[in-house]
């Protein structure tokens, strides 16, 4: 069956495109990122200066609503990059939007949590608590509003023709990007959600 | 940027079967019944350390499960899962070192 | 030669300037962006240079006020972040980025563009952290707290000026661009050799450059989080580094030299693959154990990443971790002691000739060896504690980072300066600034031993006469002024040469690697055409054959087809604008604690000119010209 087949393909030691290959290294270089911000939150847990506490503010069931949203953005994702490597390509265009949109839910959650605890008194200020928690989760959803940027792009990028195999390559290096970006979020949901309730 | 060179392999993808959507969407089903599985563990009591691994091993299977079919490591060439490997090993390596050296 | 620019597909026209400011601003062509980087940064390694003059002069003698203590604190602390970030670094760079190519028989870089957005990220970022010497040199407002940024001297309660704002976001943009020129060089280096190079016949300086931009990769997010951290602190009342909140101060100098040791690394390794390169040529024989090298290379990268803590001994981390460095610290002598005895082996036996780039190149040898040695010295966890804080490790980086890393700067200047410039750097002057150079540095540095273990402390900005240390803090300064006459003398050489006409060979010096192949100053399309390499070292092999051997088998050349054109990538100006953008944010952002209205408005003006950048990026079109290259190579 056909794949996406850039004309502007260049002809690689490795066989892998420039951008595949850049774009690997670059999300190795974002793991240790992200896990020297999952550190900072790791050696403070348990700072909370009489504020409120982890326990205090969690809701778990919630959390797991949007954690399912954004796994299942994911899903879309790739549904997007096959369509439009088959070069189908308006369903290109349709999952790429879905992801886009379930991405926006998801961030519609963050920012109710966020603001709901900063009701109860949890700022970034007001302990190490709440310094590590803004911080981290708020960079992961810096992360994800990047990517919806990125998707919005890709639409307009297909707004004529869809996005099909001559754009397959773009939409393929969008989805690593959005991927990634879930991956992230799988760790932190566990290392600061759930592992909270263990007994 | 057209470098006249024809070193290598030209290969796109390893020669054999390519996932399908249907694949994708199964792949996206286990990931939801893990993911129901994590939020059961919030009504779970009393297993300690226990659940701790427990917690660890379903999220490194969802990270496994993404990576591999969604980001297509598993049908790409090596060298870009090795590239990822790299960082996350450090990354946990790192994470562990600095975790657990004294920072009184 | 022809041209025909191709016809581009995107929103904006892409810029087609050959001559000019504006060709300069909107290149793309890696030499271009080479040659930029190496001026750029000898220029701030002269600022560099004027903040250690100043350093010396207010410390020839005890008692003096040349300077004030405040003044006295900026400038220790912006002449390391200026010789490490604004200088070593960037010369280093300049190297990587006109010779990578070259080396591996390729056009550009894989991501020609982002090259360039690597240089201007970097000379905006090296205008930013230098702004506050506007405001005033003790006025608080230049970076004031070493260069090391401890936690929490760096927290608005100690540091209530500018300076630890300018000093972080500055080394933010700083960073940004040397990362992904870290990416850059990795995927070029992977993806883009000639065709039979396979990576064990790369020349070594292409093999160091691969290790240098993993370590980059990997060793740049860790400051990243720590700078951001510091910035939460400092600009949104974050508690990252607040002890009153219950923070550690050490978890800054973890996450600090977790970036910090890579760093030295980043420092060195392509500085000894510039002698590397420099010693088989005028030795005339091959580096001696390639393989061994290599792998020695690639080791110390690896091992980099282990002995971070060792800049911490006296922090009090309690003798098991003290133990653990002292060990993996000593490990890592091993590998570097290796490629010392490589480099001598490869003069042993060989006819050696006394160039410039060689002189410098046999001094690198002599002076690094003296720094690693007191690096050897400092890994003792106990002697460390004696030795730290003290004019002993002063010592120890002046002779790494000169005796090291400027030394093969230097020599790579004399050696590459006919391939880059056209034109050979006068010899005699050359051998003249290196003996200034060779004998100011040791003179001025060598001392700093002495003052060390008499119990000199770093960063202080007088001294009593009763504690003994006069003689040597006079011997040392006048060090600097013989130091200052080599460096004017290379000044001199530089602008007397590039009055004499474009007219050097291809090949002076008999080389061994392929940037010699092509004319001097090289092509802007490189290679006429790509050659296939069979062995390492193609080129020596092709011009001098060993028994039995055919010069075919080291280096051919495909058949010129009728259709000869060579794609030029396309020029723009978006790189200089995603430079831009951020570098708006963060004078906005600077302003943010002290509430200037202005601030708000220029962070988000930088947000959206970096928007507007990553767009016209993204929808630009290929753009790029079509070029018919002279007759030849």
């Amino acid at each position: 069956m056909a794949h996406g087949h850039d004309p502007h393909a260049q002809v690689t030691n490795t066989g892998i495109d420039n951008r595949k290959l850049g774009f690997w290294l670059f999300l190795s270089s974002e793991s240790v990122f992200f896990a020297c911000l999952i550190v900072g939150y790791l050696v403070y847990h348990g700072s909370n200066s009489g504020g409120p506490t982890p326990r205090d503010l969690f809701n778990i069931p919630l959390t797991t609503i949007s954690t399912f949203v954004l796994l299942m953005s994911s899903l879309a994702m790739v549904l997007g990059v096959n369509s439009a490597q088959r070069g189908e390509n308006r369903k290109g265009m349709l999952w790429t939007a879905i992801t886009a949109a379930m991405g926006l839910v998801f961030l519609g959650f963050q920012v109710y949590e966020f603001s709901h605890f900063a009701h109860e008194g949890l700022t970034l200020s007001s302990s190490l608590f709440g310094t590590t928690f803004y911080v981290l989760t708020g960079f992961h959803g810096a992360h994800v509003a990047v990517g919806v940027i990125w998707l919005l792009s890709l639409l307009f990028y297909g707004r004529k023709g869809g996005l099909g195999a001559d754009k397959a390559d773009d939409v393929e290096v969008a989805g690593l990007y959005w991927h990634f970006v879930d991956i992230v979020w799988i760790v932190l949901f566990t290392v600061i959600y759930l592992v909270e309730f263990v007994s | 940027m057209k470098p006249e060179i024809h070193g290598g392999a030209q290969a796109h993808v390893k020669a054999h079967a390519h996932p399908t959507a249907k694949t994708f969407v199964s792949i996206g089903l286990v990931l939801a019944v893990i993911t129901a599985l994590e939020f059961g563990t919030y009504y779970v009591a009393g297993w300690g350390t226990l659940m701790y691994i427990t917690l660890a091993v379903l999220s490194v299977v969802k990270f496994w499960l993404v990576g591999s079919y969604f980001m297509h490591l598993r049908y790409e060439q090596r060298i870009l899962a090795g590239i990822f490997a790299v960082g996350v090993i450090l990354a946990t390596l790192m994470t562990i070192a600095l975790k657990y050296v004294n920072l009184a | 030669m022809a041209t025909a620019a191709v016809k581009t597909l995107g929103v904006l026209p892409r810029p087609t300037a050959q001559t000019g400011f504006w060709s300069w601003v909107t290149t793309v062509d890696h030499k271009r962006i080479g040659i930029m980087y190496g001026i750029t940064a000898f220029l701030f390694f002269l600022v560099g240079g004027l903040e250690a003059f100043l350093i010396r002069l207010q410390l020839m003698k005890p008692g003096l006020e040349v300077v004030g203590a405040s003044t006295f604190n900026a400038l220790f602390t912006m002449h390391a972040t200026t010789m490490i970030f604004l200088a070593i670094m960037p010369l280093l760079a300049a190297f990587m980025n006109f010779l990578l190519p070259l080396m591996i028989g390729a056009r550009d870089v894989a991501f020609p563009r982002l090259n360039a957005f690597s240089y201007w990220s970097y000379l905006f970022g090296g205008i930013f952290i230098n702004t506050g010497w506007v405001m005033g040199a003790g006025s608080g407002s230049v970076p004031n707290s070493g260069w090391f940024g401890y936690a929490n001297l760096t927290s608005v309660k100690f540091s209530a000026g500018l300076g630890p704002d300018f000093w972080t976001l500055g080394l933010l943009l700083l960073g940004v661009g040397t990362l992904v020129s870290g990416f850059n060089f990795i995927v070029t280096i992977l993806n883009m050799r000639a065709p039979g190079m396979s990576l064990m016949k790369m020349p070594i300086f292409v093999w160091t450059t691969l290790v240098t931009s993993v370590l980059v990769i990997f060793s740049f997010p860790a400051i990243t989080v720590a700078l951001l951290m510091l910035l939460f602190d400092r600009t949104f009342a974050a508690n990252f580094f607040n002890v009153e909140m219950g923070a550690s101060v050490v978890f800054w100098q973890h996450l600090f030299w977790t970036f910090g040791h890579p760093e030295v690394y980043i420092l060195i390794l392509p500085a000894m693959g510039i002698v590397s390169e420099i010693l088989p040529t005028f030795s005339r024989k091959p580096l001696f154990g390639y393989s061994v090298m290599v792998f020695s290379t690639a080791l110390i990268g690896f091992l980099g990443f282990t002995v971070w803590s060792h800049h911490m001994f006296a922090v009090g981390m309690g003798p098991v971790v003290n133990t653990i460095f002292s060990l993996t610290t000593m490990m890592i002598a091993v590998p570097t002691g290796v490629k010392i005895f490589n480099w001598l082996s490869t003069m042993w036996n060989g006819q050696v000739k006394l160039t410039t780039a060689m002189l410098y190149a046999i001094g690198f040898i002599m002076c690094f060896t003296i720094g690693g040695l007191s690096g050897f010295m400092h890994a003792s966890a106990p002697s460390n504690t004696q030795q730290t804080d003290t004019y002993f490790i002063v010592a120890h980086i002046h002779y790494v980072l000169i005796g090291g890393s400027i030394f093969a700067i230097f020599g790579g200047i004399y050696y590459w300066f006919p391939k880059m410039f056209g034109r050979l750097l006068s010899e005699k002057l050359g051998k003249l600034s290196f003996w200034l150079v060779f004998i100011g540095f040791n003179t001025f540095a060598f001392p700093f031993h002495f003052l060390g273990l008499m119990g000199m402390p770093r960063r202080q900005y007088t001294y009593d006469s009763s504690m003994g240390w006069d003689f040597w803090n006079l011997v040392s300064t006048i060090g600097v002024f013989i130091l200052t006459a080599g460096i004017l003398t290379i000044i001199y050489n530089f602008v007397q040469t590039m009055r004499k006409p474009a007219d050097a060979p291809a090949d002076p010096w008999d080389g061994r690697t392929l940037e010699w192949t092509i004319p001097s100053p090289a092509p802007v399309y490189n290679f006429a055409q790509i050659p296939q390499v069979g062995l390492r070292d193609a080129f020596w092999f092709a011009k001098h054959p060993e028994k039995g051997q055919k010069a075919a088998d080291s280096l051919s050349y495909p058949e010129r087809s009728q259709q000869s054109l060579i794609h030029m990538p396309g020029q723009s100006y978006m790189p200089a604008l995603l430079a831009l953008g951020p570098t708006i944010l963060a004078y906005g952002l600077l302003y943010m604690r002290s509430g200037k209205p202005f601030a708000m408005p220029a962070a988000i003006l930088g947000v959206l000119l970096t928007l507007l950048g990553f767009w016209g990026w993204a929808f630009e079109g290929e753009g790029g010209t079509m070029i018919e290259p002279e007759e030849g190579r």
